[in-house]
């Protein structure tokens, strides 16, 4: 049994699956990654860290590095991740092996670094130039993130394709206990110390959405395989209340009470799942830190009629209060 | 030359920047570096179309991040020879701070950067070492600030190896780049060049020709190459 943090567990689980690299730029509440990297990296001479200028910089860095055959991988949030989408595109176009944690913290620009919210889960799909599609998963435990930083290294290796660990900043400082052993995926990368680009990268919109449709194609498979998904409560309410992240951890209270759909895959989105989810209920409520952003996803399955959201806006989880917040929904 | 992959470059003719591509590949042909083992990583602009040009490992990156991405790749294979080919704009315009870091950590990468003091695949815009008073198309009325000196910038960092070079100068120009090449930290070339397109001077003379044989003959003056 361990007792590791959010932060921990990314490094921890990387290393796992044989990282090798981390470029980052200090940023709250991402930096514990990268100070836990560094700390890693000073013991050890096969690891390398730099400390990057910015975040364009970090996010180019280990867009290289995975190019030339090394498992890399960067943290950043808000702000930061604005500044590293330029490079996301690149790595798209390189078919670059790139991990990217996503620790999401309060508001626009400065807002709150220190607190949780969830503002970034259409800029992780939408936020990039040109028309660009990454696996991102959304874990809700210390143990999770440990087993989704393995996924996403193996996804990005798997499709050749940049990867997204989206978290917040609860979930990376906070600690949990749990069995390591119990939460591994697939094996170590290997480095290959070939380029791996076989030529100019994708050029076309052609080979764009050949990619694209590809990487759809298999994360089907790898939801019907794995099951990223929570489903918590009782399945015969006609309520299902849909929540990631930190706020379905508060959620999972009630799941006495109401049904509680928790994608831990949040793109592409797991249609058939809400779907097969959805189908007897009579009201779905969207739970989450931002002004409908989920929800957006979640209508654009079952159509805007069926879904509602709530928005969560204070800095601390008051569970009472978002229990009567969300009961006023209901009535 | 094997050096590179034999495509016709879409440079204007008689653009300094074929005759860069050839004494590029003849130098790296005189140092026998090998093909697997070097990396061409360059920038957008003109001098960014360099890196589609040469048969050895090729990134052409976004703009000014060249550098960055080349770390990077450096990183992952110590061993490997890295050259960064990029013009004035790419390098020191937006791609400043990453070339300034990249002096400060002394990365053992070359640098190659060709200042034609214009940006001239977009056409002609006011680049951060346009000359002052020069009219451009975004300074009709002559640029108002002094150049960026990439020379000042540099010397401050007293590990790298910085060099200037001035196109058409073969013999000198082989022998900074192999200097460059041969170095064991960061080393940037500078390479005077020139835009015989998008440099509103010398559109606008009489005879173009005479004004581009006039700067090169100042230049070669002021860089003392004889």
């Amino acid at each position: 049994m361990v007792f590791w943090s959010g932060s921990q567990a990314v490094v921890e689980g990387a290393l796992k699956k044989g990282a090798r690299f981390f470029a980052g730029y200090p940023i709250t509440p991402a930096t514990p990654i990268m100070e836990k990297w560094a700390q890693k990296a000073a013991g050890d001479q096969r690891l390398k860290f730099l400390q990057a200028e910015d975040e364009i910089a970090a996010l180019h860095l280990v867009t290289g590095a995975a190019v030339a055959g090394l498992p890399s991988f960067t943290a950043t949030s808000g702000p930061g991740f604005s500044l590293m989408v330029e490079g996301l595109s690149l790595g798209f176009v390189w078919e670059a092996p790139v991990v990217l944690i996503q620790v999401q913290r309060s508001g626009p620009s400065t807002g709150l670094p220190t607190r949780a919210a969830q503002g970034e889960i259409l800029q992780t799909r939408f936020g990039p130039h040109g028309d660009v599609l990454f696996p991102v998963f959304y874990p809700t435990s210390v143990e999770e993130i440990y087993f989704y930083t393995q996924v996403c290294f193996h996804l990005a290796w798997r499709f050749k394709t940049p990867t997204i660990l989206l978290l917040d900043a609860y979930l990376s400082l906070m600690k949990e206990t749990f069995e390591p052993s119990r939460f591994k995926f697939g094996g170590k990368i290997k480095v290959n110390n070939k380029t791996l680009i076989k030529k100019t990268g994708l050029i076309n919109r052609v080979e764009v959405g050949r990619k694209i449709e590809k990487i759809k194609k298999g994360m089907e498979e790898f939801a019907a395989k794995t099951n990223p998904w929570h489903l918590w409560g009782d399945p015969k309410t006609s309520v299902l209340l849909v929540a990631t992240g930190f706020l379905a951890r508060a959620l999972c209270c009630f799941a006495n009470e109401w049904s509680v759909f928790v994608p831990l895959q949040i793109w592409p989105p797991l249609e058939k799942e809400i779907k097969k989810v959805a189908k007897t209920k009579e009201k779905i409520l969207v739970v989450e830190a931002n002004e409908g952003q989920l929800g957006l996803v979640i209508a654009s399955i079952l159509g805007p009629q069926r879904v509602e959201v709530v928005s969560w806006r204070e800095e601390v989880v008051d569970l009472e209060k978002l229990k009567s917040l969300i009961v006023k929904r209901l009535k | 030359m094997s050096y590179l992959v034999g495509r016709k470059p879409i440079w204007c003719p008689g653009c300094p920047l074929h005759w860069g591509l050839y004494t590029l590949a003849e130098v790296f042909g005189r140092l026998g570096l090998k093909k697997e083992n070097l990396w061409v990583i360059s920038g957008i602009g003109c001098t960014g179309r360099m890196a589609n040009y040469f048969a050895c490992n090729t990134l052409h990156t976004t703009h000014g991040r060249a550098i960055p991405v080349a770390e990077g790749v450096k990183i992952a294979q110590p061993e490997a020879k890295v050259v960064v080919i990029s013009g004035d704009g790419d390098l020191l315009s937006i791609g400043l701070g990453h070339l300034l870091h990249a002096a400060r950590r002394n990365s053992p990468l070359t640098v190659i950067c060709f200042n034609n003091q214009v940006y001239a695949m977009t056409g002609g815009q006011t680049s951060p070492t346009t000359p002052k008073g020069r009219k451009t198309k975004t300074e009709p009325l002559g640029v108002r600030f002094p150049p960026l000196k990439p020379k000042k910038l540099l010397e401050g960092f007293r590990d790298i190896l910085f060099a200037q070079t001035l196109v058409f100068q073969t013999q000198h120009f082989v022998t900074q780049v192999q200097k460059a090449l041969t170095f064991p930290g960061f080393s940037f070339v500078e390479v005077i060049s020139f835009c015989r397109v998008n440099n509103l001077d010398f559109r606008k003379a009489k005879d173009p020709n005479l004004a581009i044989a006039h700067f090169l003959k100042e230049q070669k003056v002021k860089l003392k190459i004889s």
